[in-house]
């Protein structure tokens, strides 16, 4: 039975304040949608486009970035590195007439428990409204769909 | 793994005993930190953000609190206390009461269902009683160790036998109430007193009666996530969000009870009222004070910018009452300003910026084992061994020492660290040579700059049995203390001076090198080779050392202000000390004396404050007072900034009759000649609204300590430099001595403008540190670390110039090679490959790929 459209969502989060808010926001049994499933790398600026793009071809409806603060990254400059290149893999989106909003970056520090749950919930709200993404190269046993 | 043997006993888990801990672990040592609480962190545990970056406070403390936690060679007693400390230095029997917290910390898993049963509910501590929690909880979510605890108290299965509640809903049965108090006997070789402060609320001001009128803690808790509000800024009485706040600074500090300054005031209410207008713009917030104390590194900056920028209002005026009013849940503040004009304002809240006494528990205990504590309860320390309690073997850090604000208590603990590992060993390395081998961290440290700071790390690595190169660019040992001659104590600096550089110059394993300065430096923590020139040759030395110290020092103010260098009667600071020590007659024959605060120090130019200036005025003013106790004395101010304990000299100064006279930086005073050349200062004084004409016979200028050259250096090492030309550390609260690179640290006025007594324990600080790179058995290196295939790389460079670490180096095929000990292992370099040649050890491409596919 077709049921609501439940998006996959990959959240690349690094290992200091994102990992941090999101452990903490655990603790304090803030809900956020179970959408979202989280990979953990040591900093944002690890991810690059190759990943983003790998994540949506295999199955991802949406994917977003995490990383700390500005001006709090542990090596300097990862998450601007990670901002720059999100936004070339939203042109590179665009090209392909993906939707843009599906890949989005936030800047959460270790203390905003709150902010990741919100994140979350804009996160998937927004890929719902989107639809599944119009590729998919595997045939996904996505549980609620069809 | 280590090579030392040793355990001490840090008394206290707060900010400053899980500093000491740390340090004292990373070297080797075994802890023993004991704590009354049911968690680690102490007060600033309760703190929202800190001053003065605004970072929150949870955020920045908690890789210390994790690490503190998890470390091997630190064991954590909770819920514990001091009962009796025996034996001496070197051997102490200590006997520890623990609490039992009737649940097992190892099966607790935090699920909270315990709670959500318990049907006793009672005021919470941890939110200064501002909310309710259950007998049993959770101090807050963050709490390490992150466990429940039963309040045995107010605990229904105690005070009415038989409820079992929590025990039943305990899905992990980590519920046991048959846990009993325990005796603990340890030995140690040292311990240290980080017991910290308490905060009394003053009978004034009505507190008890008006719910609007509130302490500074409770405004943190009102104003933290965790906290009773849920972070959202409301006032007590009607949870409604108020529109103009008071803060009233000195509530429980410089009264007749509690004669010194608690330090930290000033810059937390400057700090909570810049958060109470970020959280609702349109919010009044005015701070009525005394004078302003915002001594610290980047604190004056701070203060500038919470006046013109966050627009918070400051008065001058010492508040006596607040007065309800009536019909409302508001207050009603009367005050005077300096002309005499009496005002009254309404606000909706005020908070009381309480003042910080030592931990009442432990000035008990330290009257027991026969500490020495001055008058107001503080341990009684020497500047010149500002970690040493009279007892040896027994150290104090943080703000039971006396009040400090948090950076100042993580460097005092990592000095009180340094001090009590000389202890717990005694270890003296005999002076042979070392063989440089790839994996060991080479046994030496190279410290630039031989004043008191650069000679007391110095001292603190050779006697822990390091070879130590000491790199002095003049042709002697001593620095700038060599100008001084007593402390703000009186303690005599010429003497300890003279000491110290003979037990330095004796001392078989340091290497002192006069004349000499760094030309090159390469390498990794563990691992430095440094080249030496002496000036006065072509003569270099190369230097195989495992950490470097930075003890460069500052330089003083050339001004050309005030008729400075025109009028031989106007003088700088340790010109006094000169004539003091040397020309007795010439102060017996002066009549007039003025001395002039701030030259040079917080103006635009220089908008630090250069911290000495107030204390060494009013030392030396108090001197020329005992020679010639009919001179006139003027002292002419800004604000006058004895912090601390040093405020007991400001008050002795009063009573000896020195007269303070305040002046505004746009009314600075001025200083003329007449044609006999004596000298006549003109300064408005703010109480009476007129012009002061004072003829003295000498004029002294505290000017401004300025950074020295440290272009230079900064460039050598690859360091920051802060907005002001002091270098700049790693983190300003919580990593004081130390830089973002490893291996290489800084103390003394190289980092900010500091007396000796601070000085000296950054030294030890920075000592501290280098040892838990030098007492390793290995040099430690990442395991996550990135590696070039060759066969793919194309030698385009890009990992080389984007990596953070500076770890590329360029082989002689012009082809990279990533140094594993300086590899933070990011993974910038592998994502920004552009063929893919570089994968990080643990976490290379197919490793993402993979875990994305888990999921999908």
């Amino acid at each position: 039975m077709k049921g609501k459209f439940e998006p996959l969502i990959l959240a690349f989060c690094c290992n200091y304040c994102p990992s941090c808010s999101a452990d903490l926001a655990g603790s304090l049994k803030m809900q956020y949608p179970s959408n979202i499933r989280i990979v953990k790398v040591p900093c944002i600026g690890t991810i690059g486009a190759i990943h983003i793009l790998k994540a949506l071809e295999n199955g991802a409806d949406g994917v977003c970035l995490v990383g700390c603060s500005e001006g709090k990254c542990e090596y300097s400059s990862g998450n601007y590195r990670a901002r720059k290149r999100v936004q070339y893999v939203k042109n590179l989106l665009g090209k392909l007439s993906i939707e843009k909003e599906r890949l989005e970056i936030y800047n959460i520090s270790a203390g905003e428990a709150r902010k990741f749950c919100e994140v979350a919930r804009e996160v998937t709200e927004t890929v719902r409204s989107l639809g599944p993404i119009p590729l998919k190269t595997k045939a996904i046993s996505n549980s609620k769909e069809e | 793994m280590f090579s030392k043997v040793g355990s001490v006993l840090v008394i206290g888990g707060g900010i400053a005993g899980i500093q000491a801990s740390l340090d004292l672990a990373d070297s080797g040592y075994f802890v023993y930190l004991i704590e009354k609480a049911s968690f680690i962190g102490g007060k600033t545990a309760q703190l929202d953000k800190t001053y003065p970056l605004n970072d929150c406070s949870f955020c920045i403390r908690s890789d210390k609190h994790m690490e503190c936690i998890s470390h091997t060679n630190i064991k954590i007693l909770t819920l514990s206390e001091v009962k009796d400390i025996k034996g001496s230095s070197g051997d102490f029997e200590a006997t520890i009461i623990q609490h039992p917290r009737y649940v097992d910390i190892d099966k607790c898993t935090n699920c909270g269902l315990c709670a959500e049963r318990c049907p006793e509910e009672v005021n919470d501590e941890f939110n200064e009683g501002l909310g309710k929690r259950k007998v049993i909880y959770l101090e807050f979510p963050e709490a390490a160790p992150n466990s429940y605890v039963i309040d045995r108290k107010n605990c229904l299965h105690f005070t009415e036998a038989g409820c079992n509640i929590c025990k039943e809903a305990c899905m992990e049965k980590a519920i046991d109430f048959d846990q009993k108090e325990q005796n603990i006997s340890l030995n140690v070789g040292s311990i240290i007193f980080a017991a910290g402060f308490d905060s009394i609320i003053p009978p004034y001001y009505d507190y008890d009666k008006l719910p609007n009128v509130i302490t500074s803690m409770e405004f943190e808790r009102i104003h933290s996530l965790n906290g009773p509000y849920g972070g959202h800024l409301v006032r007590p009485s009607d949870r409604k969000e108020p529109s103009n706040i008071a803060w009233l600074q000195c509530i429980g500090s410089r009264d007749i009870y509690h004669n010194y300054c608690s330090s930290v005031c000033c810059m937390y209410a400057i700090k909570q009222a810049i958060l109470a207008r970020r959280s609702n713009k349109m919010l009044n917030a005015t701070i009525f004070f005394m004078d302003m104390r915002v001594c610290g590194k980047d604190h004056e900056r701070y203060y500038n910018h919470a006046k013109n920028e966050d627009n918070i209002r400051f008065v001058r005026s010492k508040v006596h009452n607040v007065f309800p009013v009536s019909g409302t849940d508001d207050l009603l503040i009367r005050y005077a300003d300096e002309q005499g004009n009496i005002y009254e304002e309404i606000f909706n809240m005020v908070v009381l910026s309480l003042g910080l006494e030592p931990s009442h528990d432990a000035v008990r205990l330290a009257g027991n084992l026969g500490i020495t504590l001055d008058k107001n309860n503080f341990v009684e320390t020497s500047s010149f061994t500002p970690v040493n309690t009279s007892i040896p073997g027994i150290y104090v850090c943080g703000a039971f020492n006396a009040p400090k604000d948090i950076s100042e208590s993580i460097t005092e603990a990592s000095a009180a660290a340094c001090a009590s590992s000389l202890n717990a060993v005694s270890k003296v390395a005999l002076p042979e040579p070392f063989e440089v081998t790839e994996q060991k961290p080479v046994p030496a440290g190279l410290i630039i700059g031989g004043g008191v700071t650069g000679m007391v790390s110095g001292l603190c690595l050779a006697d822990q049995g390091y070879k130590v190169y000491l790199v002095e660019k003049t042709n002697k040992l001593g620095g700038h203390a060599l100008k001084l001659r007593k402390t703000f104590k009186g303690e005599d600096v010429k003497s300890y001076i003279k000491e110290l550089i003979d037990k330095v110059e004796n001392h078989p394993l340091i290497d002192v090198c006069l004349n000499s300065e760094v030309k090159h430096t390469d390498g990794y923590a563990g691992n430095f080779s440094t080249r030496i020139a002496i000036s006065s040759s072509t003569e270099t030395k190369n230097i195989k050392h495992g950490v470097t110290i930075i003890s460069t020092g500052a330089d003083f103010l050339r001004t050309s202000e005030y008729l400075y260098g025109k009028n031989s009667r106007v003088l700088i600071w340790f010109h006094t000390d000169k004539i003091l020590s040397e020309e007795p007659n010439t102060i017996e024959k002066a009549n007039t004396w003025v001395f002039i605060l701030c030259v040079g120090s917080r103006e635009p130019e220089r908008p630090y404050c250069s911290k000495i200036c107030c204390s060494s005025a009013l030392r030396n003013a108090m001197e020329l007072k005992k020679l010639n106790p009919d001179m006139e004395i003027y002292v002419l101010y800004r604000d006058m900034r004895t912090y601390g304990l040093i405020e007991d000299l400001y008050t002795e100064a009063r009573d000896k009759g020195i007269v303070f006279i305040r002046y505004k930086l746009d009314g600075k005073p001025e200083v003329e000649e007449d044609q006999d050349g004596k000298l006549m200062v003109r300064v408005k004084d703010n109480l009476l609204g007129e012009d002061l004409i004072i003829q003295p016979d000498f004029v002294t200028l505290q000017t401004a300590i300025v950074p020295g050259n440290n272009e230079n250096l900064a460039k050598l090492f690859k360091l920051p430099v802060d907005q002001d030309g002091f270098l700049k550390e790693a983190h300003k609260k919580f990593k004081p001595v130390e830089f973002t690179a490893k291996g290489i640290y800084f103390a003394g006025l190289v980092h900010s403008p500091k007396p000796i007594d601070e000085a000296i324990s950054q030294a030890q600080a920075a000592a501290a540190k280098a040892v838990t790179v030098l007492s390793r058995e290995y040099i430690s290196t990442n395991t996550e670390v990135a590696s070039i295939d060759l066969k793919l790389c194309v030698a385009c460079l890009t990992c080389a110039r984007i990596c953070p670490a500076g770890a590329l180096i360029i082989n002689g095929m012009g082809k990279p090679y990533i140094e594993p000990q300086k590899c933070f292992g990011c993974g910038i370099c592998a994502v920004e490959c552009p063929v893919k040649a570089i994968s990080l050890e643990h976490f290379n491409n197919d490793l993402i790929l993979t875990e994305c596919e888990a999921f999908l």
